[in-house]
């Protein structure tokens, strides 16, 4: 990129295409690490499932706990890996599905402690309703929008009420793959499409 | 007709005052890579931006390694947003 005059045409091209590579750059990079935590959420789910369904020993439940390993893997992961830049948005999501992640500690902690009068899977449930609906609404995707809204206002209920037992981790780990993944992997593509669009 | 201010009708300074203007802060090396610009060239750009008050730049250390953070000033909104809008005066937008 040179020091030369523009027309005024591609003047306003330029700050077009500066903005959208920039918010496509920053929303790739927070859409990976959603890729990850929301697949490895679903298959350590689907482990618990099973091996509390299969053996009856409730002592799966505390492989919950390995996902407290991603804490410090996604740190050194963004260290490494994210570019020297700030952004509002993007930092404002990473907070709020940091701070879902702690809750699910949170309430993975009491159960282990014994307190078991939260039905964990439904508010772990509806938290990730709530996380997906904010990330939708910061970024502007209608479509994450809407699967937080759905899951909030059509899952949750459905999960309460006609899922019962063990296989209520088998859903919920579905929803939650749905709801962390599907924001993840929507985040990433993007970027590649608008790319594909701007090298043709 | 208003006058397009000369120093953001550049490619260069106007695609760094684009970044910056969508994000809180970036730094050197991150600008350097979405301009596609050289060093020598993104740093002289820099300092006209920044002399002209529409940018800040912050020199830091971070570990044995220089870090230089740009973010935008109001002074620098204010000129971009009237840009913009002499941008759309002449094409009638």
């Amino acid at each position: 990129m040179e020091e030369r005059k523009m027309t005024e045409k591609e003047s306003l091209e330029l700050i077009s295409q500066m903005i959208t590579k920039s918010r496509a750059r920053l929303e790739k990079q927070a859409g990976w690490p959603l890729v990850l935590w929301g697949v490895a959420s679903a298959l350590i789910g689907v482990v618990v499932w099973a091996g509390v369904k299969y053996t009856g020993d409730n002592a799966w439940y505390y492989l919950w706990f390995l996902l407290l390993i991603g804490f410090p893997i996604h740190w050194v992961w963004a260290k490494k890996h994210t570019d020297n830049v700030r952004d509002y948005v993007t930092e404002s999501v990473g907070w709020v599905w940091f701070v879902f992640g702690a809750s699910c500690m949170v309430f993975a902690a009491l159960y282990a402690l014994g307190i078991r009068v939260l039905p964990i899977n439904i508010c772990i449930t509806l938290l990730v309703g709530f996380a997906t609906t904010v990330t939708g609404i910061m970024l502007k995707r209608r479509l994450v929008m809407l699967v937080g809204v759905l899951t909030i206002c059509v899952f949750v209920p459905l999960l309460a009420a006609v899922v019962s037992g063990v296989d209520i981790i088998l859903v919920a780990a579905g929803i939650v793959l749905l709801d962390i993944v599907l924001p993840g992997v929507i985040m990433c593509r993007g970027d590649r499409r608008r790319g594909d669009y701007e090298r043709a | 007709m208003r006058e397009l201010d000369p120093l953001l009708h550049s490619e260069l300074r106007l695609a760094i005052v684009s970044i910056l203007m969508g994000v809180e802060e970036a730094d050197f090396v991150y600008l350097r890579e979405a301009t596609g610009a050289t060093a020598g060239n993104l740093s002289v750009q820099l300092d006209k931006l920044a002399q002209a008050g529409y940018i800040e730049t912050t020199k830091e250390f971070v570990g044995k390694k220089p870090r230089t953070s740009c973010r935008m000033t109001d002074t620098g909104r204010r000129a971009f947003a009237d840009y913009v809008d002499a941008l759309k005066e002449y094409l009638r937008l």
